[in-house]
This record gives C-alpha cells, sequence and structure tokens, in this order.
C-alpha cells in the first residue's frame, strides 16, 4: 500500500516536473566537419534548460520536423522555407555577409560550371533531400547534371579521389578542411552568388527559447564557430 | 419497400465504390516499380535496409525478405515470382550465391534484372558471373583511413606499412595507385594464404616493416591473420611499445584494453544503404541496366578512436577529437 503510495507519488511528481522545467526543444540540422554529438553536447552546455537534438541527415531531421516540431531550429534559412509556423529571428554572419559562399572543385584541370551537362556528375551534401538537391544544384548550371548526394563534408573527398564524380559543390568555407585533408590537386571555380542564408535561427510562434537569442549574439565564439560564423544579428 | 430500395441502392452505391477501389488499388501499387532487398538479419543489416528504404520509399514499393541459411534458388524464385521487381539489394555473400543460382536458372534471351550487391566480403569477385550486376565493396579503402588519420594527427603521413596475406593482393595493387595521389606510400610485405607459422610470419613481418621507418601501420580485417591467438601472442606484443599508429577496420580491435589499434574506419551502414538507393536510381534513370560488373566503394565512414592511446602518444587536439564519431575511453 505505502508503495503504491510512494509510485503514485513519484510519477506526480515527474510530470510537474516535467511541466515546469521543460524550457522547450532546438533542433540543429548544419552539415559541418563537427560531429553531430560533438555540436550538440557544446550546444547543450550553452543553451542550458533547452533541449538540444543536432541532426547528421537531412532525412531524419525531415522526418522529426513534420512528426515533432521544435520550439527553434538552427539551420540553413532554405530548409524552413515550407514551416510557415517559423520565422528567422537571427541570421550568421560570416565576413561581413549573411551569404553563403559556394565553390565547384574538380581535381586538375578546372571544372566551369557552363561546361557542366546532362552527364557531368557533380556531389553535393544533402541538405533539402533528393527532388530538393536537383532544384538546389541546378540553379549553379546550364541544366541538371546528375546528383552525387552525401551526408558529412569529408564524404566529397571520396567522391573526386576514385573518380565518382567530375566535380563538388561545397560551402567555401570548408576548402581549408579540404586542404588540410587531402594533397589531392584541387582546382576551386567560384559559383554564382546566391540569395542563400549560411545559418540562422528560426523560432515558431509562441516558442519557448530561453536565452538561446543572447546566448547566441553573446561574446562566446566558440558558438559561432561551430557553424563557422563571425557574428549572429 | 421504398426504404429497402433506398438501402438496396446505397448498398450497391458501396458496393460500386468498394470494386472501383479494388480495381484502382491494384494500378496504384502497380504503378510504382517493386524493390526487393534480400538480407540476412542483424543491426547492422537493419540500418543498411533504413538507408535505402529512406531514400526510394517515394519512389518505389520497397519489400524486404531476410533469408536464414536455409534459403534456397527456390526461396528466391518464390519472391521473385510474386512480386516481379525492377531491381534486386543482395546482402552478403551466402544469399549473392542463391541469387547467382537462381538467375543462372532463367532463360538468358531475355534482359536479367539489375543487381545492387553489398554487405558482402570482396563483392566484386562475389558478383563475378552475374549478369547486369554491379555493388558496393565493403572494405573501406586504405587512403580514406590513412587521410582520416592524417587529418586527426595535423602531421603528415607518408609511408604506410600493410602485412598481408596473398589473397589481398588485387586490393593492395588497386590502393596504392589511390595512395599515391595523396603522396602516401605503401611499405608492404606479402604472406602466403596458407601457412603453419603465421605467429611468427606476421612478427617478422612487423619487424621488417618497423625496420623500413614506416609512419603507420594499416591492419586489413583479415579473420585468418587476426586470429585470437595471433592477436595476443604476435600483433599486442610488437605493437606494445610502438610510436606509430594503427589503423584498424573493426571497433573491437580499439578497445582501449586491448592496447592495439589507435583509430578505425567502419562503414557507415546507413550511408551504405543510401548509397546503393542512388545506384537503383541511376540503373532505372538507365533503363533497368547496370554498368555490369562495377563496383563502387563504400563513401561514407565511421571513426572511431582509441582515445587514451590518441592522448598519451599523439597529443590531439579537442578540435580535432570533434571530427571523430565515437571515442572509446
Amino acid at each position: 500500500m505505502i508503495m503504491n503510495v510512494f509510485a503514485a507519488l513519484s510519477i506526480i511528481i515527474c510530470a510537474i516536473a516535467s511541466t515546469t522545467c521543460a524550457e522547450g526543444k532546438i533542433y540543429v540540422f548544419y552539415p559541418t566537419t563537427a560531429r553531430p554529438q560533438a555540436v550538440q553536447e557544446r550546444l547543450q552546455n550553452a543553451l542550458g534548460d533547452l533541449t538540444v537534438t543536432v541532426f547528421g541527415r537531412q532525412g531524419d531531421f525531415q522526418e522529426k520536423m513534420n512528426s515533432d516540431p521544435p520550439d527553434a531550429i538552427i539551420t540553413k534559412p532554405a530548409l524552413i522555407d515550407g514551416y510557415f509556423d517559423y520565422s528567422v529571428a537571427l541570421s550568421g554572419v560570416r565576413k561581413g555577409t549573411p551569404n553563403e559562399k559556394y565553390v565547384l572543385v574538380s581535381i586538375g584541370k578546372p571544372l566551369e560550371p557552363l561546361q557542366v551537362n546532362g552527364e557531368t556528375v557533380i556531389g553535393a551534401i544533402d541538405l533539402f533531400g533528393r527532388n530538393g538537391m536537383r532544384s538546389f544544384v541546378s540553379q549553379f548550371f546550364p541544366v541538371e547534371p546528375k546528383i552525387r548526394r552525401v551526408t558529412k563534408i569529408e564524404d566529397l573527398l571520396p567522391l573526386l579521389s576514385f573518380d565518382m564524380a567530375d566535380g563538388v559543390i561545397v560551402e567555401e568555407v570548408f576548402m581549408d578542411y579540404f586542404r588540410a585533408t587531402s594533397h589531392m590537386d584541387f582546382t576551386v571555380t567560384p559559383l554564382a552568388a546566391l540569395k542563400s542564408g549560411i545559418v540562422a535561427l528560426c523560432i515558431r510562434k509562441n516558442g519557448k527559447v530561453g536565452n538561446t537569442i543572447e546566448v547566441l549574439k553573446g561574446s562566446d565564439r566558440s558558438i559561432g564557430s561551430l557553424f563557422e560564423v563571425d557574428l549572429w544579428k | 419497400m421504398k426504404p429497402f430500395l433506398r438501402e438496396s441502392s446505397y448498398c450497391q452505391t458501396i458496393k460500386a465504390a468498394v470494386l472501383t477501389v479494388l480495381v484502382l488499388f491494384p494500378l496504384r501499387l502497380s504503378a510504382a516499380d517493386g524493390v526487393v532487398v534480400f538480407r540476412k538479419s542483424g543491426k547492422a543489416f537493419d540500418d543498411v535496409v533504413k538507408g535505402v528504404r529512406d531514400e526510394l520509399r517515394e519512389d518505389f514499393i520497397v519489400v524486404e525478405k531476410i533469408l536464414d541459411k536455409t534459403a534456397t534458388l527456390d526461396t528466391v524464385a518464390t519472391v521473385m515470382d510474386e512480386w516481379r521487381p525492377k531491381c534486386v539489394v543482395l546482402m552478403d555473400n551466402t544469399i549473392i550465391r542463391v541469387y547467382r543460382d537462381y538467375q543462372a536458372t532463367l532463360d538468358s534471351s531475355t534482359q536479367s534484372v539489375p543487381t545492387v550487391s553489398l554487405m558482402a566480403v570482396m563483392v566484386s569477385d562475389a558478383i563475378s558471373g552475374l549478369e547486369n550486376a554491379s555493388g558496393i565493396e565493403y572494405e573501406i579503402p586504405i587512403v580514406t583511413g590513412i587521410i582520416n588519420l592524417r587529418s586527426v594527427l595535423g602531421r603528415p603521413v607518408r609511408r604506410v606499412g600493410v602485412v598481408y596475406r596473398g589473397i589481398l593482393g588485387e586490393f593492395i595493387r588497386a590502393n596504392r595507385v589511390l595512395c599515391d595521389r595523396e603522396g602516401i606510400e605503401l611499405v608492404t610485405v606479402s604472406l602466403p594464404n596458407r601457412s603453419g607459422r603465421f605467429r611468427i610470419d606476421v612478427r617478422e613481418a612487423l619487424r621488417k616493416l618497423f625496420e623500413r621507418r614506416i609512419e603507420a601501420l594499416w591492419v586489413p580485417n583479415d579473420n585468418v591473420l587476426l586470429r585470437a591467438d595471433i592477436i595476443r601472442g604476435t600483433w599486442m606484443p610488437a605493437l606494445r611499445n610502438s610510436k606509430i599508429p594503427v589503423v584498424v577496420g573493426v571497433e573491437v580491435l580499439v578497445e582501449p584494453r586491448l592496447n592495439f589499434g589507435t583509430f578505425a574506419v567502419i562503414p557507415d551502414h546507413v550511408a551504405l544503404g543510401a548509397q546503393a538507393a542512388e545506384m537503383v536510381f541511376d540503373i532505372r534513370d538507365n533503363g533497368w541496366k547496370c554498368e555490369n560488373g562495377r563496383v563502387y566503394p563504400p563513401l561514407a565512414i565511421i571513426k572511431v578512436i582509441n582515445l587514451p592511446h590518441m592522448r598519451r602518444k599523439f597529443n590531439v587536439s579537442e578540435k580535432k577529437l570533434e571530427e571523430i564519431d565515437k571515442k572509446l575511453r
């Protein structure tokens, strides 16, 4: 009898605790060279009571967005286009611009965007899923090339070294990682500038985000460095 | 009578609707192409299937059949007759063999159903003799392991030692070319495929490699050279006081208590499934034809380190450790 009372009390206390302490949840999808668990650990430490979940795969992120939408998201702004409940609260800025710069990387001879045809194979990080990536990659070329999607920045390298792609599209900021990791003879061709944001904090209407805005805008550069940005505004 | 008549007409309407659905539903099912996955049971296979399904689910009906050791070509034939897939994904060497037997029974004048084989040892060899076949190797190229090691260590790794049995000769030859592009020289010692004294052979081979001033050692996933008695009696004593990093292909070998491997690169199974799915799309776009015999290396890996080993011997930065998937303490 006493045990039953204790059990019932425990359940009630847990229920109260979970409703009063939960400050909301935040999802992060931003492919980078650091592993999702490392990003999650650092963000979780900085954001305290918020529950931070970092996704490594676009499909997992999309699935969770649909089944259990969070209070806020940190991701590429283009990824929240279809989610009308969310609006951009902060944008990451790198070298004075909030827009991402993409480059086309090939081995040896340069691959000019105008040379790309329907048989050219272009590798890219999967940000938008199969169909979304077709639209995204096609923006840079006269025709839609064949696309090879990978999950991690480092997986773009074997596409080049094993001759599985003619070139890869990557954010310019990751060229330092490419050059530090591989000794291949990279040729880098800048791609047309897009009005495509680097990273944004997007908050759902009435979303509980605690002190996220203050933390991101604050002086702790280590959080910005997770997304390779200098500041948030 | 009127209500009855009205009810009767409702019934007829419902019947008509049901019939319409019954007619349309199979049409809708058959409108999507089918892909059959033959695979073994187990967590690694589950992960690969997740990758396949996530990618294919919007465009294909994916049918999964788990086969055990007793599966025969009749088992395969029953599934193939039932589902008539446009493409087949084969996982594991035994299953590839059974499927080859099944394919041999078919009329050779019609185009074979294309296959993508993976999760098997030496897929290139395993699919030889299969028609309209392609695949993904399970073995991660040496160059992938070494450039990732180099990145984590933040220092050059130019000479990599390898002890291997002759059976891996072709793999080593192909990897020499890939390593060369990255400025990495493979320093190798080849052992016979069979020997009654592998414990001594491996010890001698390692001594030769250390004399040739290798900067890292790459250990192949060879269950003969990695027998428990050879690990305990030869590899571990030889590597105990060595100052070079040891790259292995299985997680258990970087367990700190073993004091053997420093860095493991293992396949990312979900990504492997996604890579196979990508090949299915290519095959569809190519009129359900494979580039016959074409086998690709796996693209995505999971990096595991022996953290105490890495910290004690190589002073790796915390920033670099963030690139690691799993740190064993």
